[in-house]
């Protein structure tokens, strides 16, 4: 029996055909994603993510359809088979209150859920001394930018490691790998969100990361507003706050700064220290607008 | 006519359904929703987390136990049976038509219904003192406390040099009113007293919130339940203390019509003594009657004093009606089992209980 066979009987579908074999396919309920997955028990863990998250939110993740039989995935012989929603309209970021309403029930379903437990997960961490190794051909005092980029790496690690150690027994969530401003799609006028099949991270990476890509596509008020509607669904006043926080004030970036580096020409060289100098002034920028809001919002409290 | 508001405020959830609605018609908290696959009513309530998952547990336990004349709720494409967004619950049903020729057996209907699932849900519980003591004593404080503000209520209006038509109205139904409020605690008392000496008391899975807007008829004439929102474990007594008080604001409701729909009812689950005594005591409490002065002190400026004077009336002639069946069915010998009637409705099996 052929997989399209497979999917109308335990789907209950008719008329399916590939819009994009081997991932889309055109329904009789509108086109639909196929993913395929091998490891049992990561797809459990993005069932469980797609449905913790979805709980009373405007901004619903692609979940798994069930079969006729209510189960969340079909076996092939060869793997796991799920049907999701699919939508091809970008979300765009004018709705911050949804996307916020969406990273907040997330935070909320991935510390409540404690999904570590389930499955090995990875975790990151940020190695400073790699980064003096890569930077010690250009660190010789003929480019300020990276003497500068490393002062402040290390101040920025020393502030983080502080902010770590005031909340030591705070669980660090896990999430999905990559958490993208493209994956929000438009289905009627709520947020869908296609999440991906990778396997979890237990780092607030990932939420670092949409946020410093939220301020690329916005203004650092938009930056502002989104925590703003984050915190409303998941309040980062306490020790989940300052561990979001010491990841964002990790320099991440200043490995990718140094990679980008190449100075095989002095072209390249050039080119790669403007490339690094935007870098670095946009993550300030980032951490400036985060930090500023975490003191606007605990000024608040105080009053 | 569907406007294209409302099909994006009703777009996210009817999404988890996979339905596009060409027409939506507004019937009270109900939707009724047309799409290409069917048409279906989308009913929108606020209910706890607790409450979702309690009320897709009673469904599906109705339907465990063999009770299948409730209005089934079509399952999401995620397999949820609800739909939260914001602070609202959504869930799908089937559209049934109202049949107006079925008007009439309503009443039997529900009354025979309410029987069925009662028997099937019925459980003697352990004896507990703490559970008796803690009901009997919240709501006879309940019931004092309200008896309080009416008599202060009555005292008020008693110095005025003029009083309004309502007042009036109260006044001459006042000593009335208190001896049923009375005969309702001393029912409350009695009660209270039987379970302490007999250590028993009954309970089963109350609808709630019975109405004959909560019985329909499918295409094919049977009627099934609907709105298991509130449903609860409690005292049989409970349900038909709702369903009879309603009923006996209808003007054409006679007593005779009363005792015949609880001897219909009796055939599923005869009442104990005390359970009698309950009933009596929850009918003859007049809550109606002090609802209509708590909606004259609040919002008398909302309506007119003919208005409230009228609604007053109405509530008084009900308890006028609902006393007199309360003395009816006092004296009304126990009814005799229908040899139709399940030969077993105490369902002590845990397996089969809620």
């Amino acid at each position: 029996m052929g997989l399209i066979n497979l999917l109308e009987n335990e789907y209950d579908l008719y008329g399916v055909r590939w819009k994009q074999e081997p991932h889309i396919i055109m329904t009789d309920f509108g086109e639909k994603r196929v993913r395929y997955w091998k490891d049992e028990e990561l797809l459990k863990w993005h069932v469980r993510w797609r449905d913790e998250s979805s709980k009373g939110s405007f901004a619903v993740p692609d979940r798994m359809i069930r079969t006729r039989d209510g189960e969340d995935a079909v076996f092939d012989g060869r793997h796991w088979i799920t049907l999701h929603d699919f939508a091809e309209t970008p979300f765009g970021c004018e709705e911050v209150e949804r996307w916020g309403q969406f990273i907040g029930q997330l935070l909320t379903a991935a510390v409540q859920g404690q999904y570590e437990k389930e499955l090995p997960v990875k975790q990151h961490s940020f190695h400073f001394n790699d980064c003096m190794e890569l930077a010690k051909q250009f660190a010789d005092g003929t480019f300020q930018i990276v003497n500068k980029s490393l002062a402040e790496a290390k101040k920025r690690m020393i502030f983080a490691e502080a902010l770590k150690k005031k909340v030591p027994k705070a669980a660090v969530p896990v999430f999905e790998k990559e958490i993208g401003i493209d994956n929000g799609k438009r289905i009627f006028h709520f947020l869908f969100y296609q999440g991906g099949d990778s396997q979890p991270v237990q780092s607030y990476l990932p939420i670092r990361n949409f946020l410093f890509e939220w301020l690329e596509h916005n203004s650092p008020l938009s930056l502002k507003m989104i925590l703003t509607e984050i915190d409303r669904i998941f309040p980062l006043s306490g020790e989940q706050g300052l561990l979001l926080l010491a990841e964002i004030t990790t320099p991440w970036e200043l490995n990718d700064c140094l990679q980008g580096l190449d100075n095989t020409s002095l072209e390249k060289l050039v080119e790669g220290m403007n490339r690094y100098e935007a870098i670095w002034e946009a993550n300030r920028t980032f951490l400036k607008t985060i930090t500023e809001w975490f003191d606007e919002n605990r000024k608040k409290v105080a009053l | 006519m569907t406007t294209e508001k409302e099909t994006l405020n009703y777009g996210p959830v009817l999404f988890h359904y996979d339905l596009f609605p060409e027409k939506i018609e507004r019937h009270g908290k109900v939707k009724k929703v047309i799409t290409k696959r069917g048409t279906f009513a989308l009913k929108e309530a606020e209910m706890s987390e607790d409450e979702r998952n309690w009320f897709t547990h009673v469904i599906q336990r109705l339907s465990e136990i063999g009770f299948h004349q409730v209005v089934p709720l079509y399952p999401t494409k995620f397999g949820d049976y609800t739909v939260q967004l914001g602070p609202k619950t959504y869930y799908l049903m089937p559209w049934f038509a109202s049949d107006e020729r079925n008007e009439r057996a309503k009443d039997e209907v529900l009354l025979d219904h309410l029987g069925k699932v009662h028997a099937l849900t019925l459980k003697e519980q352990d004896f507990s003192n703490e559970v008796v003591e803690h009901s009997y004593q919240y709501l006879m404080n309940r019931w004092e406390n309200r008896q309080f503000e009416m008599e202060r209520f009555t005292e008020e209006a008693e110095q005025k040099t003029y009083m309004s038509p309502f007042e009036l109205t109260y006044l001459s139904h006042f000593h009335q009113i208190m001896r049923m409020t009375e005969e309702a605690k001393r029912r409350l008392r009695d009660w209270y007293d039987t379970c302490q000496r007999e250590k028993r008391y009954r309970s089963v899975l109350c609808h709630g919130k019975v109405s004959r807007n909560h019985l329909i008829f499918n295409p094919s004439g049977e009627g099934h339940l609907l709105n298991f929102e509130k449903a609860v474990l409690d005292t049989p007594v409970r349900d038909l203390a709702v369903y009879f008080r309603r009923a006996a604001h209808q003007r054409d409701w006679s007593i005779e019509e009363g005792k015949a729909l609880l001897d219909l009812y009796e055939k599923h689950v005869p009442l104990l003594n005390e359970e009698r005594g309950l009933l009596i005591s929850y009918l003859s409490y007049p809550e109606p009657v002090f609802n209509a002065v708590d909606l004259y002190c609040s919002k008398r400026t909302q309506y007119s004093q003919i208005e409230l004077v009228h609604r007053l009336e109405s509530r008084i002639r009900a308890m006028k009606k609902i006393r007199d069946f309360c003395d009816a069915i006092m004296i009304a010998p126990p009814p005799s089992m229908d040899e139709n009637a399940p030969k077993n409705i105490h369902i002590h099996d845990e397996e089969d209980h809620i």
